[in-house]
This record gives structure tokens, sequence and C-alpha cells, in this order.
């Protein structure tokens, strides 16, 4: 398993949705921030390759130090974005699938706001368990 | 093949959203009705434009998204393809069902009978406001969808055939049609 | 010629035209978040999705009669089973079960453990006091209303708050007597 990973979700206008630390090193305060950070900066990059490509998973866009950007847009421009160590390709598109099967459920819910945060605890616990399996 | 329902479980949910909202809610306020009536359509048409999406490739392009509207979308709501898609390439696109399921109805549809007056001409009238009225919900959905895949647009229904004839033409005018 | 008995709710189901179920709870759900915006009340909103339940239920009874050849029930246990048994399966495409019968016979339990309106559904909380299904049991008053029965429907569990099955309670308040006659050779 990863020992870094940070997993966001990131609305079509750019707002963060979800947010998790999902590697398996210790939870620091600081760490997390910076990885969001690193993610956030990598979004310019996502919107310009967006339209330039129809795959959804666009591995390892952007760098930092030992860290990897991958990222996975859906049809609807919402962005699944991981911050990784690892370099398991194969497992990050099959998490970010499952995620999305995942997300579908939630924008389904005919009371949940579409771009607004996702609260469900289902949600959450579904997608650390995810990147138990394949990260 | 996924759930099922029957047809009659939609046919009424929307004659019941139109009369809630055109002869309860609104009944002096058609502009408020129909903007009510379009947002309903809107949130469905975004959800399902998700659902759709989910196995195939991202549209990189906007005729892609238009046509998967066209073909995939349409078929999975009516089990039949748009019969006819047209554009004059400066942003308008018109889309074409000849055989609209829910526009159909609306001529049996007992709940319009008892709106009608004695007066034929009103009985049309109130018939073709009802049919403006239902047509809300579909305009909705398309506008829903394709702004989900990254396409704002405005929508509107041209259905000036109503309530006439029985073979009934329905087109969509997808406006502003700009890139993001 | 003996009579034709009532039609099972699977052969009725299986001859409607039939739509994607998808289409129907979302568009359900999109009338309950529109509704929700508009009236801000969440008992506001209860009352709408009965009232627009029993404006359909009054409409949908004719379709029931006409495809299920059942012939006006008289006895509200036999009516209630009707409900259940074809009545949900002909336009949700699922069946309930009648229990919980009172001793008089005029207050019973229809249960649903498989409801598509809810499909996808979770109540957020600041919806704690919506019955979502609502519209259910404006229908079932709606319809039984026009077969002159005179009901109330209420909720007794909802699994959306919680429980294990959607339970709805029908009580027979009144039942108007028919106004003519059946005929012996209908």
């Amino acid at each position: 398993m990863a020992t870094t990973a940070c997993f966001i979700i990131v609305s079509r206008n750019e707002i963060p949705i979800y947010e998790a630390e999902v590697g398996s090193a210790a939870k620091r305060e600081d760490a997390a921030q910076l990885h969001q950070f690193i993610l956030h900066a990598a979004l310019d990059i996502v919107q310009d390759l967006a339209w330039t490509t129809s795959a959804m998973f666009l591995k390892a866009i952007d760098r930092f130090n030992d860290l990897v950007v991958s990222v996975y847009v859906t049809a609807g421009h919402t962005r699944f974005m991981l911050l990784h160590d690892s370099r398991n390709d194969d497992g990050i598109k099959s998490f970010f699938q499952e995620v999305h099967e995942l997300y579908i459920k939630i924008l389904l819910n005919p009371l949940y706001l579409p771009g607004s945060r996702i609260t469900s605890s289902h949600f959450d616990t579904k997608v650390r368990a995810l990147a138990r399996k394949y990260l | 093949m996924g759930r099922e329902v029957s047809e009659s479980c939609v046919d009424s949910l929307l004659t019941e959203i139109v009369s809630t909202y055109n002869n309860r809610f609104y009944a002096n306020k058609p502009e408020l009705a129909a903007r009510r009536i379009e947002a309903i359509g809107y949130q469905v048409g975004h959800q399902l434009s998700e659902r759709y999406t989910m196995e195939r490739p991202r549209f990189s392009d906007h005729l892609e998204a238009i046509k998967f509207i066209c073909k995939d979308f349409w078929s999975e709501l009516f089990k039949k393809q748009i019969d006819n898609l047209k554009t004059n390439h400066r942003g308008t696109f018109v889309l074409q069902d000849n055989r609209f399921r829910w526009l159909s109805r609306i001529s049996t549809d007992p709940s319009v009978e008892n709106t009608e007056s004695q007066d034929p001409s009103a009985a049309a009238e109130s018939k073709a406001s009802l049919a403006t009225m239902h047509v809300y919900f579909p305009c909705g959905i398309i506008r829903g969808a394709l702004s989900n895949l990254g396409i704002p647009c405005a929508v509107s229904a041209d259905i000036s055939n109503l309530p006439a004839c029985k073979e009934l033409l329905l087109s969509y005018s997808v406006l502003s049609f700009y890139d993001i | 010629m003996a009579p034709v008995g009532p039609r099972s709710g699977d052969a009725i189901f299986a001859n409607v035209e039939r739509v994607n179920a998808e289409l129907f709870t979302l568009t359900y759900g999109a009338t309950v978040r529109q509704l929700l915006t508009d009236l801000e009340e969440v008992e506001e909103v209860n009352k709408q999705l009965d009232q627009m339940g029993y404006n359909i239920g009054i409409r949908l009874i004719d379709e029931f009669l006409a495809k299920s050849n059942v012939t006006r029930c008289v006895d509200f246990r036999e009516t209630a089973e009707v409900i259940a048994k074809v009545g949900f399966k002909m336009f949700l495409g699922v069946t309930a079960t009648v229990s919980n019968w009172d001793a008089d016979g005029t207050c019973c339990s229809i249960i649903l453990e498989d409801n598509p309106l809810v499909d996808f559904v979770e109540l957020p909380d600041t919806c704690q006091g919506l019955y979502y299904c609502n519209i259910l049991s404006g229908v079932i008053r709606g319809a039984l209303e026009m077969v002159s029965m005179k009901t109330e429907v209420t909720w007794i569990r909802d699994v959306l708050r919680g429980d294990d099955a959607y339970e709805l309670q029908v009580k027979l308040l009144k039942q108007v007597p028919e106004e003519y006659p059946y005929k012996d050779d209908e």
C-alpha cells in the first residue's frame, strides 16, 4: 500500500467537494495541507488537458519531488485527483473507476445538490476501503 | 435490462407536476411555473447524463456530445433516437422527434378535457398552453444534460403544430453555444 | 358464461408499456427537491406530495380497473389485497404484502420491501421530518375514494428513516354504499 496518498474530488467549478488522506503514513496536519496545495496547483494542467483527450484516466500529469499527481475526469468534468508515491497505474485506474461508481450514486441522490460537499459517511468509508485495496 | 415501471407512472407524474405548478402554485404566473418545471427536468438531465456516460470515453468536442444526446441518451429515455439533427453552423442545433411520446399523450389526457370550456377555440388554446407547459420538462432535461457535458446552452421547443396534427413535431434549438 | 377472474399483477405488468425506472425515480426525486426549495417547510412538502398522489390516484383507478378485470371490490379486506398484489405490481413492478389486520377488519398495513421511488435516496439531516414517499399514501387514498372507500393512510415504517421496510397503515373511515346495483351479466 502507498505510504502517501491524498485523494480529492474537485467539482467542475473548481470547488473541492471531498478530501481524504488515504496513505498508510502517520497523519500530519501540515503534510495534508501541502498535499492539497500540490493538487490544487495541478488543476490548471488538468483543465487544459481535459479537452485534448477523450481518456478519463490521465496518469502522472504533474510531479512534486517523489510524489506524482494522477487524475480522472468524468464526462461532467468532475475531477478525481490523487497525489501518490506508488507507481501502480493499474491499481490507481481501478481505484478511480470504482470511486466513479460511488460518486454516481451520490449524484443520483435527488437530495444531493450537484457541486456541493459530499458528506455521506458511507461514501467516505467506501473510498477508504478502495484505497486500501488498490493503492 | 434495468428496472422498469409502467409508463403510466411517468405519465401521471408529469401531468401532476404540470398541474401542481401551473394550476395550483402559480395559476396566474405561467412563466414562474415554467421555470420550476424546467428546473425539475434540468436536475434529471444533469444526473442521467453523468450516469449514461460512465462507460464511454469522455467527449472531446461538442458535436460528439450532441450526437450522444440524440442517439444513446434519447434511446435510454424514449426507446428511440432523435429523428433529425440540423445545425446552422453558428451554434444552433435543432433536434427533431417526430413521435414524441410525452406530447402524443396530451390529447388523450382526461385532465385536459376537464379544463376545457364550451368554446372550442378556448379549448384549443388551453390544450396548446398545457402542451407548452409539458414541454418545459424535456427542455430542462436536454439543458441539464448538455450543461453537465460542458455545453452551457438555452433550449427552447417549437410545438406550433399542436394540437391540430397527430404526428407531433418537436424541435429543440440549442442557443448561445459557446466554448467554456 | 363463467366470469373472467382478476388478472395477476405479473401478467398485467408484462403487457403494459414500460419505461426505464430511473427516469421515473429521478423525476420524482427532482420534484421532491423542487418542492423543498419552493415550500421550505418539510411539513408543507409532505402535504403537497400527498395531494399530488391523491390527484394521481383518482385518475389511475380507471386504468387499474380496466386492466385488472377486478370487479368493484365491496369488501375492504379483499380490496387491500388487490392493491398490494395487483396495483403495486402493475404500476411499479413490485409486490407489497398486507398484514396487521385489526379485529373488525377496517385497518391494515401494506408493507413494501422493494420500493423503486427511493433508489439512490439518502435523506440529509435537514430533511428529517420528510415523508419522502408521501405520494404513495395519496395515491392509495385517492384511488380508494373513487371506489367509495374513505380512508386515512399513514406511514408506520420508512427505510429512509432507519426502519427495515416501508409500512403504510390504511384505515377505513367510511364506506359509501354503491349508487347502482351490480348487474348479473357483468
